[in-house]
């Protein structure tokens, strides 16, 4: 589905992301997948840059469109904004729904539970995958 | 103007100095004033402030609201799209009383964590 409404990540990008030098590839649902280093079967969630860092630490995967956001975010359709039905938002989601699809450890960088972290992308992020079975648990998201 | 744009601009006409900047799709700006770190930050746009004693925790602005009108319970959502503008209303207030703020800041953000952990965890 995503293949057909959005264009293929490459085409969102206006500059190739340098962060920490990690690599950017698209996933066969031309979903954004930024693998960093030997790519265990992890993901890393968190406040920017906790979530970067540590994913490039350790190797965990992270959802980073570099500098894609922007044309993603002013779409002039229905897809703009960070809403519910953006594009932004539905990459996201689908991220997470592809690294629990592959049984990947969500791994938290950021405390979900810090007032400061309260109303952010991480929040929607954890609140996502509880709506769906999962809980905290210490540093992870885990199946309840 | 955008809030944020209102909101730097009302910080440094108080004598607020940027001590931090960051651009990009988390953006971010980060002032000192009278005591008080405020952070605004952004998720691929949309912009949030979070305000702080220096060298202690960050809560949303909406709790500094909550604390300067004495409420007992903490916001709810506690961030939204008009803390921004509300800021700038309470601003003046809220740098006369600052620290003495803080406590009643705490509880509510402790009282935030819980309720987060009774549903998340």
């Amino acid at each position: 589905m995503l293949a057909e409404v959005f264009a293929p990540v490459e085409q969102c990008w206006s500059v190739a992301p340098q962060t920490l030098g990690t690599r950017f590839v698209a996933g066969a649902d031309a979903i954004v997948v930024d693998t960093i280093g030997g790519s265990p079967n992890a993901i890393t969630l968190g406040r920017n840059p906790a979530y970067v860092n540590a994913a490039a630490a350790d190797g965990a995967r992270a959802f980073n469109v570099g500098d894609g956001w922007k044309a993603m975010v002013n779409r002039a359709d229905r897809f703009g904004g960070v809403g519910e039905g953006s594009e932004v938002w539905i990459r996201n989601t689908r991220f997470l729904d592809d690294a629990v699809a592959r049984g990947s450890e969500i791994r938290l960088a950021s405390d979900p539970f810090a007032p400061a972290n309260a109303g952010s992308f991480l929040l929607r992020e954890v609140s996502y995958r509880e709506k769906v079975g999962y809980r905290v648990s210490g540093n992870r998201m885990v199946p309840q | 103007m955008t809030s944020d744009r209102n909101l730097r601009r009302c910080l440094l006409d108080s004598g607020a100095r940027l001590v931090a900047e960051e651009e990009g799709a988390f953006a971010s700006a980060t002032f000192l004033l009278a005591g008080l770190v405020f952070q605004l930050t952004s998720d691929y746009g949309g912009w949030r402030l979070n305000i702080g004693l220096e060298g202690g925790t960050q809560f949303p602005a909406s709790f500094w609201i909550a604390a300067l009108e004495r409420s007992e319970e903490f916001p709810d959502p506690p961030v939204t799209e008009e803390d921004l503008g509300r800021m700038i209303e309470v601003l003046p207030r809220l740098l006369d009383q600052g620290s003495a703020l803080a406590e009643r800041v705490e509880l509510l953000g402790q009282k935030y964590s819980r309720a987060m952990k009774e549903r998340l965890e």
